[in-house]
């Protein structure tokens, strides 16, 4: 971050899961604590996040016509929890793919912007003739772009804020 | 219409029954099927505040009650989801990518916001209310406040236990209005 508040919104990091958990990108700025995702601290980033979209479908306030206790987090498909000093937005797919943009606490709602960095995700994996399948890790070369685009992205974004 | 008698009035003078918010005009006499909006009814949330919940420092929900009139939770249910949050509290703060992080304090989802607060002896208070509802935070502050003065200098209150202190709850109910009527909900 550089200078006071019209600089930059500062991002902390930005992972990609598939259903089963595994971590299909990550990308941490400088400044986190825990760059690299170990297989433990993964574990329990994935369970809580499983967790915690279960707890949205059971306090929804309104019948879930779905039935499955899981509709309303998937009806819009993004939340966001926020810390004192941090939050994470959250973005699931039907298809199991979880984004997770973790940023400063400070931020509003950037619903947009992760749709953006899906629709990136969606470009190097899905839409790639050369990928092994959307579920799978992204190739080297990709991750790079990704990684790029996922800068660009949050550069935009906080452009647009400030 | 007697809805009663359905079963024993001949057809032709059964009462006509229309959907509640259907024209009228339009299911007589219209050829064409419309579906009425049914997704648009269940999609509803009540404005203002749903529910507080009050869970003691290990994990256990001692109070959870609603205002609003939103779907009832099984009690068993309510203890889960409790533990539930008191654990998702405590890993959100383990996984933070800065050191100093005391736990979530906003939950935004579409259909409703999530607040909580926790005190420093571990006692977690949390609000549940329509999104962008105001006042969340200083509601959280006078239910600690009346918790503090109607449950723990309450001398036949069992420390950790469920709270039935009838002072607690109408004072609660009566922050909980206050918080409604002040933005006009």
């Amino acid at each position: 971050r550089v200078g006071g508040r019209s600089a930059l919104m500062k991002a902390y990091t930005f992972r990609v899961f598939n259903k089963t958990g595994v971590c299909l990108f990550n990308h941490a700025w400088p400044g986190t604590a825990h760059t690299s995702l170990d297989d433990d601290t993964r574990k329990m980033l994935f369970g809580s996040l499983f967790s915690l979209k279960q707890f949205i479908g059971k306090m929804t306030p309104f019948l879930d016509q779905s039935g499955d206790g899981t509709g309303a987090a998937t009806l819009g498909g993004y939340y966001s929890f926020r810390t004192n000093n941090y939050k994470t937005h959250v973005h699931s797919t039907p298809t199991g793919l979880l984004f997770l943009l973790t940023t400063e606490p400070g931020v509003g709602n950037l619903q947009d912007v992760i749709r953006k960095l899906q629709l990136s995700f969606v470009d190097v994996t899905a839409k790639n003739p050369a990928a092994g399948g959307p579920d799978e890790l992204p190739s080297e070369v990709s991750c790079a772009a990704l990684t790029k685009s996922v800068a660009a992205a949050i550069e935009a974004a906080s452009a647009e804020t400030r | 219409p007697c809805f009663g008698l359905l079963g024993t009035t001949p057809l032709s003078v059964r009462p006509r029954v229309t959907a509640p918010d259907f024209p009228a005009g339009r299911l007589r006499g219209s050829s064409t099927r419309v579906c009425p909006r049914w997704h648009d009814m269940s999609t509803a949330v009540p404005p203002g505040v749903h529910s507080i919940w009050v869970i003691n420092k290990s994990g256990g929900l001692v109070y959870q009650k609603s205002y609003a009139d939103v779907p009832a939770i099984d009690t068993n249910e309510t203890l889960r989801l409790a533990s539930i949050w008191h654990s998702l509290h405590a890993i959100s703060a383990q996984l933070s990518p800065v050191e100093g992080c005391l736990g979530i304090e906003l939950l935004e989802t579409q259909n409703f916001d999530l607040r909580c607060v926790q005190t420093v002896t571990g006692t977690k208070f949390f609000v549940t209310a329509s999104p962008k509802t105001p006042g969340l935070a200083n509601l959280l502050h006078a239910v600690y406040d009346l918790y503090c003065d109607y449950v723990m200098k309450n001398p036949f209150y069992e420390l950790e236990m469920p709270i039935r202190c009838e002072l607690f709850e109408q004072n609660v109910q009566y922050a909980v209005r206050a918080t409604n009527n002040a933005f006009g909900y």
